[in-house]
């Protein structure tokens, strides 16, 4: 028995949008090749993954390399990389969408450059957000030669009728720590 | 709320019911229309959520999902409304998994207190989808029945058996699940999977067992689950603080998007959802656990024997919440020990004396006979140690050949040599530096009332506590009359060492993120005696003579 649901249309079990449950916010970048006195030496660059989490428009947490586990548990930062050695994502914050307290309506990733190298000079640079439990890649945003900008909003993830959505931001802005980028942020909450 | 096993069944709680699954992880709810031969008519009696309405069925997102049924509102033609629950297609797990998932049927009007049923998602295997009730007619009225069965080859199939026909494509996301479905089954059945559900708990192990891989896994646990909790604890308190924040603001006047009750109402549901979990998580796996990790009250302390190495870890005591009533957490010390262990004043004289030596029995039982060598250091005077009068001469002279030193000067003549074996074990040596002790590895150091010992020897006291424990010295000290000064050596050294409180019901916050727990120590039924100074409690006396023995 195939009975049409609607015109031409069988069900589908496909959510719309997809139900995310577990997110990775994935950053890698390469030291950067400086030509010297005696030879290419690498110039080390430190790029700092974070994430803020919000209630409407009160700062609720924080996750960054001084802070790898939120209180609740539901975002857990991998540890800091001081010098971008390594391919691939050389920092990591995984969120468990269904552990974020009720509370918190969003969460925003930013992207930060610790020694205030702008990412004019970071070579390969990327940040990005996966969906963990089947690795596709939700939002992509290339760092590199993104013009002087130490900082950037990289995306919000919010709640959506009893799920998240996303909504890729990409905004260059300027800040070498959180706490800079925090007005930035706070202007999307 | 009654609860039914499969099978049973009872009656509706009302004419529009509110269907509310609570699971540890998330779970996809939807709901089959079906007539009396469990088929559907048409796909449209398929209620999920793409088709979140249809016959007076209404499918409200959510993690997981609501249903809500107007039985009212059901076509005459159907006979059944059945409540499926699957696996999301990235979830690899299968139900047999989800010890604690459940589905509650309550009246949607709010109805009396307490009507309504449970039925809990128990004796599954690698059902990746089940149908947890259905909802049907019988003579006029509505019942509910617990069914608790499914499919292993999940939701595509388990739709498939009543008559829907699922897309094809959709077949692709889940093609990888026919496979492995298989194979969690065998998985199960070799159990001492730390997932086991509660019911099927292996039975008579406590004593012989060897300290393997379950018992690691509970003294592991019982940290899981403490942090576990403090941090559910910690985003309950953040969103009732901001519930405050919300209705205060709604009170000024400002609309806000969600309303402090709901958020209230939304924090306590995840918080009690959280510690029924936990609770079901620590309930039977206490049973299995060897007697230095049970209460002193648990059968498994009758058949006690020294084991070949040490125990994981010791039971020191029990964390509870007044938020929690259910939830009992055992905070178990692991072994070996990496640093000092400080038992603090309780608010009544003798508490920490108690506590303290309960401790060191269980320490001493945790250990393979022959292994450790006491050593007792009472700088107050002899009074606090006379029991040890009482004890067998051969346990004097062995298992505490490392001395009993009271009073100041035998106290910090004593300090001087720990230190020195402390220097030479850095160096590689010390094991034959006191023969006498018959090559007992561990020095098991117990100093009663540290707040007594004389200001030159506290440096050589900090640093025994730094880094004896890490060179076979570990160091309990048990605060009694004398304060520790509140100087900078003295903050030192409690922080040198795991601080421990000891007396009822007494604050210890939790590593992760500092919310103080009710902490209430494991204490020896008889060691009131040691107060009284006249003798040891029993089982140190027999944990002492089974030290006795020598290291095979």
């Amino acid at each position: 028995m195939a009975v049409n649901m609607t015109k031409g249309q069988r069900i589908s079990l496909d959510k719309p949008g997809g139900q995310l449950t577990l997110v990775r916010m994935g950053l890698g970048w390469d030291a950067v090749k400086k030509r010297g006195l005696f030879g290419s030496r690498e110039q080390e660059i430190d790029l700092d993954a974070s994430v803020v989490l919000l209630a409407g428009d009160q700062l609720v947490d924080a996750v960054y390399f001084g802070k790898l586990t939120s209180d609740d548990g539901s975002v857990r930062h991998t540890g800091d990389n001081l010098t971008g050695a390594g391919d691939g994502d050389d920092e990591s914050i995984i969120v468990d969408l269904t552990r974020v307290p009720v509370h918190v309506t969003s969460l925003i990733f930013t992207v930060s450059s610790f020694q205030g190298q702008d990412f004019n000079q970071i070579a390969n640079a990327f940040c990005r957000l996966v969906d963990e439990t089947n690795g596709t890649e939700l939002a992509r945003y290339e760092l590199s030669g993104g013009g002087q900008h130490t900082g950037n909003v990289m995306a919000k993830l919010y709640r959506h009728q009893g799920g998240w959505k996303l909504n890729a931001i990409g905004e260059p802005t300027s800040g070498r720590t959180l706490r800079d980028l925090l007005p930035a942020v706070l202007s999307y909450a | 709320m009654t609860q039914l096993r499969p099978g049973a069944n009872g009656p509706l709680p009302g004419p529009r019911v509110e269907v509310r699954v609570s699971a540890p992880c998330p779970v996809d709810v939807l709901a089959l229309l079906v007539d009396d031969e469990l088929r559907v008519r048409g796909d449209e009696d398929l209620v999920f959520w793409n088709a979140p309405e249809h016959g007076g069925v209404r499918w409200t997102a959510g993690t997981p999902a609501r249903l809500t049924v107007d039985t009212a509102q059901v076509p005459e033609r159907v006979h059944a409304v059945l409540v499926v629950l699957a696996l999301p297609d990235g979830d690899l797990r299968s139900f047999g998994d989800l010890a604690t998932a459940e589905v509650a049927v309550t009246a949607a009007d709010g109805g009396a207190d307490g009507a309504g049923v449970r039925i809990p998602l128990a004796g599954l295997g690698p059902e990746r989808a089940v149908i947890g009730a259905e909802l049907y007619r019988r003579a006029g009225a509505w019942k509910v029945r617990a069914v608790v069965q499914g499919h292993a080859e999940g939701l595509a199939a388990l739709l498939g058996t009543h008559g829907v026909d699922v897309e094809p494509e959709l077949d692709a996301a889940p093609a990888p699940t026919p496979a492995p479905a298989p194979v969690p089954a065998p998985q199960e059945h070799p159990s001492g999977q730390p997932q086991g559900q509660p019911g099927g708990q292996p039975q008579g192990q406590p004593s012989g067992q060897q300290p393997g891989a379950s018992t690691v896994a509970y003294a592991d646990r019982a940290w899981l689950v403490w942090e576990d909790a403090s941090r559910s604890l910690s985003a309950y308190r953040s969103a009732t603080d901001y519930a405050l924040h919300v209705r205060d603001q709604d009170v000024s006047g400002r609309p806000t998007a969600t309303g402090h009750e709901e958020i209230r109402r939304a924090a306590d549901e995840r918080l009690q959802a959280d510690l029924r979990q936990l609770t079901a998580e620590l309930a039977g796996s206490g049973d299995t656990a060897p007697a230095v990790m049970a209460p002193w009250s648990s059968p498994a302390w009758l058949t006690w024997r020294p084991g070949p190495r040490f125990e994981p870890g010791i039971l020191a005591g029990h964390l509870t919440l007044p938020e929690a009533a259910g939830l009992r957490i055992p905070l178990v010390l692991r072994q070996p020990w990496s640093r000092a262990c400080w038992v603090r004043r309780g608010p009544l004289p003798g508490d920490s004396i108690a506590f303290g030596w309960s401790l060191i029995t269980r320490y001493l039982a945790a250990a393979p006979a022959g292994a450790v060598a006491v050593e007792l250091l009472s700088p107050g005077g002899p009074a606090a140690l006379s029991w040890v009068q009482g004890l067998p001469q051969p346990v004097v002279e062995g298992v505490l050949a490392g001395g009993v030193s009271t009073g100041p000067e035998q106290v910090t003549a004593r300090i001087r040599r720990l230190l020195d074996l402390i220097d030479l074990r850095a160096i590689g040596a010390g094991a034959d530096v006191e023969p006498r002790l018959g090559g007992r590895p561990i020095r098991l150091t117990v100093l009663v009332d540290p707040g007594s010992v004389p200001d030159e020897s506290f440096d050589a006291l900090l640093r025994i506590a730094e880094q004896g424990p890490g060179l076979g010295v570990p160091l309990v000290c048990i605060e009694t009359d004398g304060l520790v000064e509140e100087s900078l050596r003295g903050l030192r050294l409690r922080q040198a060492g795991q601080s421990l409180p000891s007396g009822e019901g007494s604050g210890l916050g939790d590593p992760w993120v500092g919310s103080e727990w009710e902490f209430t120590p494991e204490l020896l039924p008889d060691a009131a005696a040691l107060l009284q100074g006249t003798s040891a409690p029993a089982l140190l006396r027999h944990v002492l003579a089974a030290q006795q023995a020598t290291l095979p």
